[in-house]
């Protein structure tokens, strides 16, 4: 399965849910706001989110400061 | 119509500063992107405001937020009102003065049009602008206006209708400092995002 992330071609060699893709590829899981597919996945949907192939993620992460 | 806004019918239409002034904006935190942003706005023409702060002004906010050694020790917002009733006397300010917790966050911002984060904290930021992407057309977030150091450029990150401004890296919680140039600029560019928005 191939899906974009953050712009790059990423292969998954296996199924994976929103929040295994956030945890792998984020410093801080809490600090991250996701796309998919052109909105926006809320936090409490990211464990029953299945990641699909050629699905389009943008992963931000927040900093502090303001 | 008042002085300001007959002057700023030199640059604006009659149309587009009403359609500017039937905009209501939300911003949570009245800081160092807060405090700018509004007054921005102010100044293009934006006249109905709901701020949330709890924050009272210390001599360490003096650097960025605007704000002055008189004000020390009064609340943000009260000081902000102030301010921006100088810029243009028929400004319309709702007033929270609490601490924003995701649990109460229906009580605010019902009607606004767009919402802007000015929080310090990431946690908080995530958790504000995620909850209200879909009750605006557009949220606004300050993602990155610290550092002294090894500096990246401003830029403007849009997802779904969430437009984080900033380099997107530099956390003031790591020991970058907020300083006037960077948090001024950021204010300004998200400004202008939602000046676009309205008027484009």
């Amino acid at each position: 399965m191939i899906i974009q992330l953050n712009g790059t071609q990423k292969k998954l060699t296996q199924a994976s849910t929103l929040a295994g893709i956030i945890t792998t590829f984020t410093k801080n899981p809490e600090h991250v706001i996701a796309e998919v597919n052109g909105h926006i996945t809320k936090k409490a949907s990211w464990a029953k989110t299945q990641v699909k192939d050629g699905d389009v993620i943008e992963l931000v992460s927040f900093v502090g400061g303001g | 119509m008042n002085r300001f806004e007959n002057g700023l019918l030199q640059y604006l239409s009659k149309k587009q500063l009403k359609k500017i002034q039937s905009v209501k904006i939300g911003i949570g935190g009245a800081g160092g992107i807060g405090s700018n942003i509004v007054i921005i706005l102010a100044r293009c023409g934006f006249k109905n405001f709901e701020m949330l702060d709890f924050d009272l002004i210390e001599e360490s906010n003096l650097n960025r937020q605007q704000f002055f050694i008189g004000d020390i020790g009064t609340i943000k917002i009260d000081s902000l009102k102030n301010f921006l009733i100088k810029i243009n006397p028929d400004i319309n300010i709702t007033a929270h003065l609490v601490k924003w917790e995701l649990d109460k966050a229906n009580l605010y911002f019902k009607d606004c049009d767009y919402i802007v984060e000015a929080f310090d904290q990431a946690a908080y930021k995530r958790s504000f602008v995620e909850y209200y992407q879909s009750k605006a057309k557009a949220v606004v977030s300050g993602n990155g206006m610290s550092g002294l150091k090894k500096k990246k450029p401003m830029t403007i990150k849009k997802v779904d209708n969430i437009y984080m401004v900033g380099d997107l890296s530099t956390d003031s919680a790591e020991g970058h400092p907020p300083l006037a140039p960077r948090i001024t600029a950021c204010a300004a560019m998200m400004a202008e995002i939602i000046l676009d928005l309205v008027l484009n």
